[in-house]
């Protein structure tokens, strides 16, 4: 079970979020093209930081936690996290904007 | 890159807002609501991060069996390289103690050679050795034997502890010598011995070599190890 661990918290991110685009009427899953849009820079800027760590040592992936899926040099985990962590971020804001907007 | 992610890091906010403020101009950071998301964010991103992100465990650091003549493993408590006598990596074969108590038992008394200093003095020195280890330290093992005789201790990575855990490893050792991570030729002259040979892998540890008399020139092992370490 340990190995399903970092993508169980993600899972459990995007279940834990997504009231906020159902009730909360944070508009950002239905609208993908300004999602990816946001979400391309964040997955180069950070994605690229990241392989750099890697290589320099700086941290390394645990195989007792992840599925050892790797995809360009990271787990498919990680590629993940650029994708749900900002989008829970955007998410949050959206729907604080939201509540000023009438 | 020691200390790179942390430079980094600092210059990504900086970098964020220079950008906002030169070429975007979104006014965004004027935004209370940004702020608030952002600690919202914030709130949640550290718990979860830190749960992520596994402290290392200490029983990677030990080297395999066989690996080594011998070797010591040390960790500090707050640097993550935390080792603990837990059962998921006690070793059987190691000398000294976990955080129980340091031995003065004798267990690391050298066979031959006497102490060079027998006096009080000596005995104070050690005492209060083993205290500041005690404080500082989660535990010393040291896996396999150390050979009797002069001992050459080189550490992978340097830290401030090195010379106290060398002192306390061999208390009443003969000669010892405790060199850089790359011993320089001159140190290498002087004490007439070669660096550990073989494996030098990344890790907190020391690698313990038997003091070899290096009458030749130096030895094409040690110094492909030492160059790789670089």
């Amino acid at each position: 079970m340990d190995r399903w661990q970092y993508l169980g918290l993600l899972g459990l991110c995007v279940t834990m979020t997504l009231p906020l685009e159902i009730i909360g009427g944070a508009r950002v899953y239905r609208r993908p093209k300004a999602l990816l849009t946001t979400l391309a820079p964040v997955v180069v800027l950070f994605g690229g930081w990241d392989l750099l760590a890697v290589r320099h040592s700086e941290w390394r992936y645990s195989r007792r936690y992840t599925l050892g899926w790797w995809l360009l040099g990271l787990p498919v985990e990680e590629w993940l996290f650029f994708l749900v962590v900002p989008a829970c971020a955007m998410l949050t804001y959206e729907v604080l904007a939201r509540r000023r907007r009438p | 890159m020691t200390g790179g992610y942390t430079i980094a890091a600092a210059c990504a906010p900086v970098l964020v807002v220079l950008l906002e403020v030169t070429v975007l101009r979104t006014g965004i950071l004027r935004l209370g609501r940004f702020w608030l998301a952002t600690a919202i964010t914030l709130a949640f991103q550290v718990p979860v991060d830190g749960w992520l992100s596994k402290a290392q465990r200490a029983g990677r650091q030990l080297p395999g069996p066989g690996q080594f003549g011998g070797a010591v493993a040390m960790g500090h408590p707050g640097r993550g390289l935390r080792i603990r006598a837990r059962d998921d990596h006690f070793d059987p074969d190691a000398l000294g103690t976990g955080p129980g108590g340091f031995g003065g038992s004798g267990r690391t008394a050298p066979a031959g050679g006497r102490p060079p200093v027998t006096d009080a003095r000596r005995a104070a020195l050690l005492a209060a050795l083993r205290l500041t280890v005690r404080g500082g330290l989660a535990g010393v093992w040291v896996r396999g034997h150390i050979p009797a005789g002069p001992t050459v201790l080189t550490g992978n990575h340097h830290s401030w502890w090195d010379p106290f855990v060398a002192g306390l490893v061999r208390p009443a050792g003969a000669g010892q010598a405790l060199l850089g991570r790359r011993p320089r030729p001159a140190a290498r002259r002087a004490t007439q011995v070669s660096p550990p040979g073989s494996r030098c892998a990344p890790g907190g540890r020391f690698t313990f070599a038997s003091a070899v008399p290096d009458r030749r020139a130096a030895r094409p092992a040690g110094t492909a190890c030492a160059r790789r370490s670089a």
